[in-house]
């Protein structure tokens, strides 16, 4: 390691132990901290090797290689449902507020507007949630303990299934490459012939197709 | 429970955001969600703004500034400044 890349190496150690402990909290109290703390590690050397400063400050571009190794590691896990599930709901919604652009504060813009706003956010939020979250144990259907826990995963991914099929073809072959056969989207950037990070966009575009949909869903249920 | 739900208009909020899945997630999974959209709105700074923009005046004066405001501008964890 070069002294420069060294010299910051040190200045985010702290981050790191920050995000060790943030990253506990959101996952939960039984993932080891030793295992964060390997994860969070790969993320800092990967990201000395890419950071730019003229691109992105230091804490912004590290915390999130960081936050975002750890969560690729669990999202691979096979044992512990809960984490695997939990980490891939969590990096769903990190990388939609990586794509997301800002709403610009207009003059006139009233408080329903604002709300609606709002809402908006939360809604493509608690979709990209709930993909990750559900899609990430359709891999592991047939490992459930009981019976009971088996129908009900099964249903679970079948309706999730059903809604994602409804999409447009480019969004659907995201959302099914990426949450249920696990690719990366630089493996789907180059088989769609795409950049990552339009790739990056489509996928929060298709999120919130998909947010729409499971509303509209619920709207036809209630 | 993530802090941003002891206000009642956020969570309000997030509930609603959160209604069309509450029959495909279990109990333990629909507490997380929850606090994964509240924690959308501490680390997001486009989300943070969004919530600074729309929360109704009266009741940031009357209850929730000082608690909003200070955890949105001034976070806990300095890390989460890297949030974005």
């Amino acid at each position: 390691m070069n002294p420069g890349s060294e010299r910051i190496y040190r200045q985010q150690l702290d981050l790191l132990e920050e995000i060790v402990q943030w990253m506990r909290q959101r996952l939960g109290r039984f993932v080891p901290l030793e295992d964060l703390r390997a994860h969070a590690h790969d993320g800092l050397l990967e990201a000395l090797q890419t950071y730019d400063p003229a691109r992105s400050s230091a804490p912004v571009y590290f915390g999130r290689k960081m936050r975002w190794a750890i969560l690729d590691a669990y999202r691979r896990e096979r044992r512990m449902h809960q984490l695997r599930s939990r980490a891939s709901a969590i990096l769903a919604s990190e990388r939609l507020s990586f794509a997301d652009e800002d709403v610009p504060d207009e003059p006139g813009t009233t408080e329903e507007e604002h709300v609606a706003a709002l809402d908006a956010k939360l809604d493509k939020h608690a979709a990209g949630l709930v993909i990750g979250l559900l899609a990430s144990r359709s891999g592991l259907l047939g490992t459930e303990t009981t019976p009971e826990e088996h129908s009900v995963w099964v249903e679970r991914n079948r309706t999730i299934r059903t809604i994602i099929e409804t999409l447009p073809e480019r969004e659907r072959q995201i959302l099914v490459r990426h949450y249920f056969d696990g690719d990366d989207f630089e493996v789907i950037a180059k088989e769609l012939g795409i950049s990552k990070s339009w790739t990056s966009r489509l996928h929060a575009q298709a999120i919130e197709t998909l947010g729409k949909a499971f509303r509209e869903r619920h709207k036809g249920e209630s | 429970m993530h802090v941003l739900l002891q206000d009642p208009w956020i969570k309000a909020r997030i509930d609603a955001a959160l209604t069309p899945y509450q029959q495909l997630v279990s109990p333990d999974d629909l507490e997380f969600l929850r606090d994964e959209l509240a924690e959308v709105l501490v680390r997001d700074e486009r989300a943070a703004r969004a919530l600074r923009r729309a929360r109704p005046r009266e009741d940031v004066q009357s209850s929730g500034e000082a608690f909003v405001g200070k955890d949105l501008d001034q976070p806990r964890r300095p890390g989460r400044a890297g949030g974005q």
